[in-house]
């Protein structure tokens, strides 16, 4: 009850971060294949609702949930990437892979277009473009990957490391 | 005086979640394993456990295992969090 009428005031009360977007040390690409497996797989369920015989309010809600999950989980991909990009991914580590800054740039590119259109193969593109920065992450931390298809619906090949 | 701090992210769950409220006061000492707003270069005032204290420094970490840990000049430990407001009641940090 007290933390609900102190919510009341929150414009005027002071914040505090607990979020983890610190230099510390710890960056893992796996996070970057979930998100953008997570988008691919919007776009196979919001192509496939029109065969599941909803009413059109039930139809309606649906591509609303998938449309607005879809587009979540594209700009969360980007913002891993970004982080990775921007935090983990400099000095020595550009001399063998120097098409790191191109590559973030294409993945920015492919997740906007996941956000903005429903096209299967946006999504593959994401989910490739993601291997391949995925693989070159965990070659800059000189750790081995290998491809596997995730246990899940979309079911495709992404890059994991091999701990 | 006392002041009311809200909390934003999850690093310090499950003792603290996004949402909650903390009572904080300037504290006369640090002490470690007490939680501290800490105030960061980059990111303002965060939340975080003191884990070490040196002369100079105070290491910080998160409750949360996926969180971060660090360290800090003493003077940016700011307040020390003694009381969490939740929507489950109070509770004492």
């Amino acid at each position: 009850m007290l933390h609900k009428f102190i919510s009341q005031f929150d414009s005027n009360i002071e914040t505090a971060s607990a979020h983890c977007d610190i230099p510390c040390g710890i960056y893992d690409a796996r996070t970057i294949m979930y998100h953008a497996v997570s988008t691919l797989r919007q776009i196979d369920i919001l192509l496939s609702l029109e065969e599941k015989g909803l009413s059109h309010t039930a139809f309606a809600m649906q591509v609303a949930r998938n449309t607005a999950e879809k587009e979540k989980q594209a700009e969360l991909t980007k913002h891993e990437v970004r982080i990775i990009w921007g935090d983990f991914m400099k000095g020595d580590k550009l001399e063998k892979h120097p098409n790191a800054h191109a590559l973030a740039h294409s993945i920015m590119v492919a997740g906007s277009a996941c956000k903005q259109d429903l096209h299967r193969e946006d999504g593959e593109k994401l989910v490739a473009l993601c291997n391949e920065f995925s693989e070159m992450f965990w070659d800059m931390k000189g750790i081995k990957t290998k491809m596997a298809p995730c246990p899940y619906a979309p079911k495709v090949d992404v890059v994991i490391p091999v701990l | 005086m006392p002041r009311l701090i809200k909390v934003m992210g999850a690093s310090m769950a499950p003792g603290l979640n996004a949402g909650d409220y903390i009572i904080t006061f300037k504290p006369r000492h640090i002490r470690a394993e007490l939680i501290y707003v800490i105030e960061d270069e980059r990111r303002g005032p965060i939340i975080k456990r003191v884990t070490q204290i040196t002369q100079n420094f105070a290491y910080y970490a998160s409750d949360n295992p996926n969180g971060i840990c660090g360290k800090t000049s003493i003077e940016k430990v700011r307040a020390r969090a003694f009381m969490a407001i939740t929507p489950k009641g109070l509770k004492r940090l």
